[in-house]
């Protein structure tokens, strides 16, 4: 499920412009919160074209594998259960011992785009996969933070045994 | 519905386009193609994709387009046609099946805002002698594509058939308003 967090970027950009400029329009009087990974509320819209460009070349660039790079987007992976919801922020329960040992994204035709994560589990014990989320890493009001761009839970979880590796296809269809 | 007009500038822009400002600009991995709108013509069209400036421009047409309405075709801005169709829309649509142009006017269009809701309102006069029944009706973008200098042409970004028909009676108007939902 897409989160408010993307939803209130999309419309931002989408539905308010300033016709004939580059810069966003004078429909100001609804101002979106976004609500960062750590629950932080922000609502600065003086920094809503920057907050579009950092949603889209994270979406566009190749996935990462950590939150190190501004601009960007990676995948997460948790152990959590509970009803999605868009106001969500951050998954119910991120799987810390397993960590991402590559990423990649790519078009597969003209209207689909998929993201591949391969995540490994360093812990000695097996690992039951619920929920994935996308995490982009945005400019928001005066620093960087990860907002949660979508939540999934899935309706199979998936095992990471002790030490191995389990990878992750998003695809996403217009 | 939206069409497959709307999703090919939605997508680009999202997954094949990184630059805005000044201070992004570098490519996207993914720049090479050059996806083909078809205009309510049915002419094709392909966005010069390989272009980031370009591509930015034509995203500032279909921005504006869907948050300035015009009564009629307009460079860089949207309008809602009206028509008499009533097959299925589809993605693949391009036009209205059946547009209607004698005795209709658009005469007055207003658009607000919520924090996820667009609202974009349209009336419609029947100058004619006899009632005009719409059954579908029509968001049109009139889109710059191709390279500098950019060509204007007007593509259907949704197709929406009615389920209750609208009877505008001669001398009348009615007003038509559309939502865009996120």
């Amino acid at each position: 499920m897409f989160t408010k967090n993307f939803k209130n970027l999309m419309v931002l950009n989408l539905l308010n412009a300033n016709h004939g400029g580059t810069d966003m329009g004078t429909d100001t009087t609804t101002t979106p919160t976004y609500y960062t990974s750590s629950g932080k509320e922000c609502s600065n819209i003086g920094n809503s074209n920057k907050l579009y460009v950092g949603l889209t070349s994270a979406l566009s660039d190749t996935l990462k594998t950590n939150d190190y790079y501004s601009k960007s987007a990676h995948l997460i992976i948790g152990t959590g259960t509970g009803t999605i919801s868009e106001n969500d922020y951050c998954l119910f329960n991120e799987a810390s011992n397993c960590t991402c040992v590559s990423a990649a994204s790519s078009t597969t035709s003209n209207l689909t785009k998929s993201y591949t994560a391969t995540f490994q589990n360093n812990s000695e014990s097996d690992v039951t996969i619920t929920e994935t989320g996308i995490m982009g890493k945005l400019y928001i009001e005066n620093g960087w933070y990860k907002v949660l761009l979508e939540h999934t839970l899935l309706e199979t979880p998936v095992i990471i045994p002790a030490g191995g590796t389990r990878t992750i296809t998003y695809v996403w269809s217009f | 519905m939206l069409t497959n007009n709307f999703k090919k500038i939605l997508f680009k822009y999202i997954f094949g386009f990184s630059t805005i400002g000044s201070d992004d600009n570098y490519p996207p991995s993914e720049f090479s193609d050059k996806p083909t709108l078809i205009s309510i013509s049915g002419s094709n069209c392909p966005i010069d994709a390989t272009n980031q400036y370009v591509l930015r421009d034509i995203w500032y047409s279909a921005r504006n387009s869907l948050s300035t309405l015009a009564t009629r075709s307009t460079d860089g801005l949207g309008y809602i046609i009206l028509g008499s169709g009533t097959t299925e829309p589809t993605p693949e649509d391009y036009r209205l099946e059946s547009q209607i142009t004698t005795n209709l006017s658009c005469d007055n269009v207003s658009v607000s805002r919520n924090t996820t809701v667009k609202t974009y309102t349209a009336t419609f006069s029947n100058s004619g002698t006899s009632p005009i029944t719409v059954t579908e009706i029509g968001y049109v973008s009139r889109t710059g594509y191709g390279t500098n200098p950019i060509t204007y042409d007007d593509f259907l970004m949704d197709r929406t058939v009615l389920e209750t028909p609208i009877t505008i009676p001669a001398g009348e108007s009615r007003t038509v308003t559309y939502e865009l939902s996120f």
